[in-house]
Formats: structure tokens, sequence, C-alpha cells
């Protein structure tokens, strides 16, 4: 026996952590004959091996580099997954992640529900991603630049990427995608974010570079917008292929979408789990039964309701974290009521943020009166409207509504939009509003009622892009395209259109800063409050972090059984 | 019996067209839009129109309906516009799960409430009827989907036998294919199984009281044969219309159930397809309902002329 690695695999083999064709393949792929190796893990019948033959035919010239220096890889799982479906190592790691939502489907250029998203950038990755602390780092490009005037950015990608299929993922295939996201006929929900990109080219192997038409700030946070990278010759929107760190296997429909560990992921060592189950479980109760019953190990969204107990019960992790959705009050800025300043501040001065906030998520978030939780970069502190009745009556008097009306207030039908509405009911009855709400189903209220500005006074939620001219720009610009407020305001145009074409990072606070003070004093929307993230791991997962924008990334997590 | 077959399968066509004009026109009458709704915040006016050319939503109603159903007969379902697959295959992947499910869910009840009707109505007005008829009360007031949970609580968490939720194929793991079955099975089955009970004991009752019962009993013919073979069989003509209604509302109704236990079964994927306005989708789930209903009417109706040799169709 030659080599610490085989000796290794033989010990473990030995004392029954890894199967007889794992360790054959393990040891062929380390150098040792067939019939060596045969002897070794004690068969002397060759006929035993008939249904491993391929295997170790499959694993011998492809793998054998990547074999000799990594021996996990080696352990854990051969070349061709299906041929071990029946066969799971003793030792594999299996992380079982329990979500809410299935997405419709995994169109890599077309990630449009969030649920997508979040299994896009598990297995594909793009250039850029959005880390832990909100910041744009390094992906699948490992360095990036861009000239003085932004017009230029040149991307280096890794060494050593590889697509789940095994072909290697060069400059080319990159710009394969770019091409595809910024081509019109593709339907791409991201060819409008690649309007200033006038040319996508491959210098080399290695390097992409762009050339924009006019200076765009937001790129970088575009490109790690489910930009996700994929094999333009495998395109597919089920089990889509990428370089990410697990690859998607199968897809049940209903029930789960199952990824493996992707041998030739370009992080030595990483992932440490041989396979994810990602598992769609809409109930919060089902998912709480099945944590308790260790079926999963990881959970999304704890129900609000029940954290206190939970964390004092202490069975699994929990730890709140400031997110980036926020929940707001919009009012129609063109028409009725509201299309009086004075009567949105008399809404600010009379509603009761904490009570809202209690009532709608128990507390678990923070009130907060523009978009950002303080740990974003683009936070500004702008004092909050005071609660104050009779400021609130004062100006509603001012706008000649000193006698009060009634109103509809259209809300969406998910939760907690009725218990906000309820709050805020009470709150504007004791000014003079009566409200009358009426929950409509999402499918018409976002269509039929919110895009075409059908309200006066409505509650919202949006879970905000990483650029504030992500967030900013398609609802408050005059001509963005979510402007549902119908809200105009000619510096606050200027300052939009100021911002997307400003490199400074400083300069770029600076306008985002005042855009804010803007919003808060103008009120096209009265935010509410920011919910926290909450998710739930047992107590053997390690290395699980959470993620402020509730993406998952399980390439580090070890699940301890 | 073979032309009273044929001539009600004429009929099925005609309901058919009915329901597909109707499902095709209402899914559109309900306000929402398929395109906005999948490009969410995404939103953009230069996409949408895309979309909607891509997906015909542009051409006159009339014509989109005739050309649905051009393809229709062809045996083309067409693509879902949410998920862009084939809605052939979207259907076909849910359609054993959901009778698998239909299937285990009847066969509890029927195995549970008819024997316990049956003695209900023979034992009436003693212990054992209360005893029935008590449960039965509580299976008809229990809301499954707590049933649900409950079950989840005992059999998953605390006794460990059954997987909280999920599914298996049959094909991959017949064993697990059947653990994951039989917690969303019970869930629903006791309470068909209250509601068949009640009707059987009812319609027991009724029977038990005719006057060729007492001529059979006058006879001499054994209880055994009295009960089974001449009440019973006349009994089961209201049972198994109830049995063939609540196995059609069993194929689409299991919604609740099938979400609580992640169970991929055909009612998550109306529900699906209609909180998503997807219409193609929505246009053929329902066509596909309305065949399974009519079909099985058809059996019901045909299952008539063995319990009562009298009706002959003819």
């Amino acid at each position: 026996m030659s080599g610490p690695k085989l000796q290794r695999l033989f010990e473990r083999y030995q004392q029954g952590k890894i199967s007889r064709r794992t360790f054959l393949n393990g040891a062929m792929a380390l150098g040792m004959t067939a019939t060596t190796a045969m002897l070794l893990a004690g068969c002397d019948d060759p006929d035993d091996l008939d249904a491993d033959d391929d295997d170790i035919a499959a694993v011998e010239p492809d793998d054998e580099d990547d074999a000799v220096d990594d021996d996990d890889e080696v352990e854990d799982e051969p070349d061709d997954p299906d041929d071990v479906d029946d066969e799971v190592d003793d030792d594999a790691m299996v992380i079982n992640l329990g979500v809410a939502e299935e997405p419709p489907d995994l169109d890599p250029h077309n990630l449009t529900a969030a649920a997508a998203g979040l299994i896009g950038f598990v297995a594909m990755p793009g250039l850029v991603w959005l880390d832990f602390d909100l910041g744009l780092s390094p992906m699948i490009a490992e360095d990036w630049e861009s000239d003085d005037e932004g017009l230029v950015w040149t991307f280096t990608l890794r060494e050593n990427l590889v697509f789940h299929n095994g072909k290697p993922c060069d400059a080319n295939e990159v710009v394969r995608n770019f091409e595809n996201i910024m081509d019109p006929e593709s339907g791409s929900m991201l060819t409008p974010d690649f309007e200033q990109v006038e040319s996508v080219e491959a210098i080399d192997d290695r390097t992409i570079e762009f050339r924009l038409s006019e200076p765009f700030a937001p790129f970088l946070a575009v490109l790690s917008h489910r930009c996700a990278i994929t094999d333009m010759d495998d395109y597919d929107t089920t089990t889509p292929v990428g370089c990410g760190p697990f690859k998607i296997v199968s897809w049940d429909r209903g029930s789960q979408v199952t990824l493996e560990r992707h041998d030739e992921y370009w992080e030595d060592d990483l992932p440490h789990a041989a396979r994810v189950n990602w598992r769609f479980l809409p109930d919060a109760d089902v998912r709480l039964t099945s944590m308790r019953a260790e079926e999963i190990d990881i959970t999304y969204s704890v129900p609000d309701h029940m954290l206190e107990d939970l964390m004092e019960a202490g069975d699994f992790e929990i730890n709140p974290i400031s997110g980036l959705t926020h929940q707001y009050l919009a009012f129609n800025c063109s028409e009725g009521h509201f299309a009086d300043v004075r009567m949105r501040k008399a809404v600010a001065h009379a509603i009761d943020k904490e009570a809202i906030l209690e009532a709608a998520l128990w507390g678990n978030g923070q009130i907060s009166n523009i978009p950002h939780p303080p740990e974003s970069p683009w936070y500004v502190e702008i004092p909050d409207y005071e609660r104050d009745l009779d400021r609130a009556r004062e100006l509603m008097e001012e706008a000649g509504y000193g006698d009060g009306f009634s109103l509809d207030m259209p809300i969406p039908d998910w939760t907690p939009s009725s218990e906000v509405a309820e709050i805020v009911q009470a709150d504007l009855a004791e000014i003079g509003i009566d409200l009358r709400i009426v929950q409509t189903e999402w499918a018409t209220y976002w269509p039929d009622i919110y895009l075409q500005s059908d309200f006066e006074f409505t509650f919202m939620g949006y879970s905000a892009r990483v650029d504030p001219d992500q967030t900013f720009y398609p609802r408050y610009h005059s001509e963005g395209v979510h402007n549902a407020t119908v809200y105009e305001n000619e510096e606050l145009d200027e300052l939009l259109e100021r911002g997307r074409v400003t490199i400074d990072e400083d300069e770029r606070k600076e306008i985002y800063d005042r855009v804010q003070e803007i919003l808060v004093d103008e009120l096209p929307w009265l935010w509410l409050y920011i919910p926290n993230v909450t998710m739930g791991w047992a107590n053997y997962v390690e290395g699980f972090q959470q993620h402020p924008a509730y993406h998952v990334y399980l390439k580090d997590v070890r699940v301890e059984s | 019996m073979l032309r009273y077959i044929i001539r009600r399968l004429i009929q099925a066509v005609g309901v058919l067209i009915l329901v597909s004009i109707l499902v095709f026109f209402l899914v559109r009458l309900i306000p929402g839009d398929p395109i906005r709704l999948l490009l969410g915040e995404d939103l953009s006016p230069t996409v949408e129109q895309q979309l909607i050319q891509k997906w015909g939503l542009d051409a006159p109603l009339y014509e989109q309906y005739f050309l649905w159903m051009f393809n229709i007969v062809q045996g083309d379902f067409g693509q879902s516009i949410r998920t862009q697959e084939q809605i052939a295959s979207l259907i076909g992947s849910r359609i054993l799960p959901t009778m698998m499910l239909s299937a285990g869910a009847m066969l509890i009840a029927v195995c549970v409430g008819i024997p316990a009707g049956v003695v209900a109505a023979y034992k009436a007005k003693t212990g054992w009827d209360h005893i029935a008829m008590f449960f039965a009360l509580i299976g008809l007031c229990v809301p499954h989907f707590w049933l649900a949970l409950l079950l989840m609580l005992a059999f998953s968490l605390n006794l460990g036998w059954f997987p909280v939720s999920g599914y298996t194929s049959p094909f991959v793991d017949p064993v697990g294919a059947l653990r994951h079955l039989i917690l969303p099975c019970l869930a629903l089955g006791i309470g068909l199984a209250a509601s068949i009970s009640r009707m059987t004991r009812s319609t027991m009752l009724d029977v038990l009281s005719q006057d060729y019962i007492r001529t059979a009993r006058a006879k001499g013919l054994s209880e055994r044969v009295t009960v089974f073979g001449h009440a019973l069989k006349n009994a089961m003509l209201p049972t198994i219309t109830v049995i063939g209604l609540q196995l059609g509302f069993l194929l689409g109704g299991a919604v609740v159930i099938e979400e609580l236990f992640s169970y991929p079964g055909i009612g998550q994927l109306l529900i699906f397809a209609i909180s998503n306005r997807d219409y193609p989708l929505v246009q053929s789930v329902v066509l596909v309902f309305a065949s399974v209903f009519v079909m099985i009417n058809l059996l019901v109706d045909i299952s008539y002329a063995y319990f009562d040799p009298r009706i002959r169709y003819e």
C-alpha cells in the first residue's frame, strides 16, 4: 500500500465508514490496480464486481488528478451520482432544509420568484454576490476593476471553474450568458437592468469586459441579483447547471429539490455535505414539527408569535438579524385625499408604529422611517414623525378635511396585512378618518390594484435590492415602472438620475441621503418597520450563517449526527 | 348496457366541451394578470409586452380558445406560463400521488365506515350504536387539517413511526412511499369514514325494516346471509353515490392536506395555477378534473346495475 491517503482510505473502509464501491473507486483513482484493490476489498470473485465496473471505468481517466489532490471527494462520492444513489456512504452528510415556498421554475435568466433565486444562488452563482454584510464580494469572478468614468468594467474569472456537467466555464461561456440576458428576444427579466451595457466581450479565457454607454453605478449590484451563469448549451429551466458548490439533481415538484455536492467546485474541501434535500414545507407548524423530529436541520422563517417560546425552550438555534424587506403604507399622491402632503403627514402623526410592529410581527423587527436598517451602508438618520394627534388634526384642518371622511383601504391577502391595517384603522379613527379595509387576493391586488394605482391608501411590503438606485428609481422617479403612488418631484428625479451615473461612493451616499430626506418629508410611502430575518437551525448544525436577504448558503454547513 | 355506456360517453364529450368553454372564459374573467404576477417586482414594460406576445395573450379570446381546443384534441395541453413546463408532464407527475392518496383515504373510509355503519344499524339504539355514532360525530366535526397536525405530533414526533411530511415514489421505495402515505390518508379518511358510516347506518336501518328482510328471516335464512347478502347490498346504492362523489372531491379537494404534508398532489397544482393566473394550466387541470368526475359518475351508475338488478339502463 502506497501513500498515506490510500492508507486512510483503507482504514475507513475497514471501519465500515465507506462502502466497498467507494473504496474501490478511491483506491483506483489513487493509482492502485483493479486486481490489488479488489483483493484488498476482499472480493475474491471478480463477478462480485459486475455492478461496479462502470464506476471504476468512469473514475479512472477523469478524476485522477482531483482525487490525488483531495481524498475527501473520492471517499464521499465518485464521478456519477446516479450510480451511487442506492448505496450512500455511511458518513455521507445530508442537509435537510425546510423552506416555505417552492419556485415555479428555475429558469437561470428568469429567476423571477424569490424562491427560485435562493436555489439559483447555491447552484448557479453569478460573477459577484451579496455577502453576509450586505457588501458585494467575488463569486465566480475573483476580481474586477472599472475605469475612472465607470464605462469599462473588467472581470477576471476564477481558475478551474467547472459546470456541474463537467464543462469548463470560461470567459466565452460567461459572455454567451450575458448575450442571452441582454437579448430583448430572450424575455429575461434581467434585460432592462443591462440597458446601459453596449457590449460584452471575452478578452481571454478568464477575462470579460463590459462596455457601458454611460456610467451605471448599480452595475455590480445588478450582477449580484439573480444573475445566474449557466452552460448555454445545456440551458434548462428545471434542473439547470451552474458552477456552484451544489448541483441540482432532481426536482420532485410539490415536495423537494435534491442537490448533490459538485466535486469540481473551485474551493478546496468544500462543500462539506454530500447532499441537500431542499424541502418545500409551506406550513410553519409543519416546519417546526419537522425540526423537532429532526427531519429538517434548518428551517426558513420561524413564526414570530412562537419566537419567544422557542428561544426559551432552546431546542434549536434562533437568532434574529436585520433584514432587507420592509413594509409600508402607500398613498396615492396624485388623486384623492392624500394628494395633499399635509394629509400624508397627518397620517404619519396619527399612527403608532410600535403598536403596529407588535401586532404584525410580535415585535420581531425594528420600526423605521427609511427602507435601510442601521447595518446598511445606505442608512441615514432622519428624525421620524412623532405621534401627535393634535398636530394630525391641525394638518387635516389645514388641508380642508377637518370633518373627517370615509375611505376604502385595499390590502393584499398575505400576513400581516390585516393585522397592520386594523391598528392603522383604529389610529386613524381617532383623527376622524373612517377606514374600510378591503382585503384582496394577491393575484388581483398586485396587477390590478397596486400597479394600476387603484387606491388612495394601502399597505404593502417589498424586499429591497442592495443598491439604493434599484430600490428608489423604479418607485419614485416620475417615469419609474413601479411608481404606483404616482409621485412626481423634479428635485428627486434629478437626484435619482444623478445617483445612477455617479461612481464616487461618498458622492453617491450624499445623493441618497438627500433622496431619503425628501421621501421622509414628502411621504409618498410611510415606512413602518423592517422585519427581522429569523431562521432556525438544529444544535448539531455547524457553520450556518443567516443572510440578511434570506439567501441560504450551505457550502460551509456541517451536520453532525 | 353497451349502448347505454356509449350514449353516456357521448354525453360526456358534450359536458367536457361545456366545461372547457366555461373554464376558459371564467378564468379570464377573474381579475389578475399572469404576466405581471410572473414578473413581480422586476416588472418592465418591454419584457411584459414580449411575454404577452409569447403566450399569445394579445390574440382575440375566441381565437385563443379555438387554438387551445385545437391543440387539446391532438393531445397537446401546451405549456404552463408560470413554470414553462409541458402541462401534460406537470399533471402526469401529480396524478399518481393524488390517486394513491385518494384511494388510500377511501380505502380507510370504506373499511372503517361501512362495518361501523352496519354494526350501528344492526345493533341500533344499543351501546354499540352509540359508540359508533359518537365517534362518527367527532370524525365529522374535526377539521382535517387539525387532525393532520395531531397525527403528526402523535405518530411522527412522539412515536416516530412515520415521517412528518414529504413524498416518495412507490417505484423508488415502496415501503417509504407507504410510510409517507399513511398519515395523510388517515387525516383524510377519518372524516370520510364518519360520513360513510352515518350514511350506511341510516340506509341499513331503512332496509332492515323492509318486508323482504322479514320474509328472509321468516324463511329461515341465516342472519349473516340476511344482513350481508340482502340488506347490505340493497343499502349500498346511496352509499355508493356518496363514495363516488367523495372520491371526485378527494381528487381535487385534498389541497390542505397536500400542503400540510408537502405531498405533491394535483390539488396543490390547481391552487398554484389559479393563484398565478396560469390560464393554460388552470384550464387543463380543470378539464382533467371534469373528465375524472364524469368517469367516476359513469362507474357509479354502472355499479348500480350490480347492486340493484332492476336497473338495466335499456
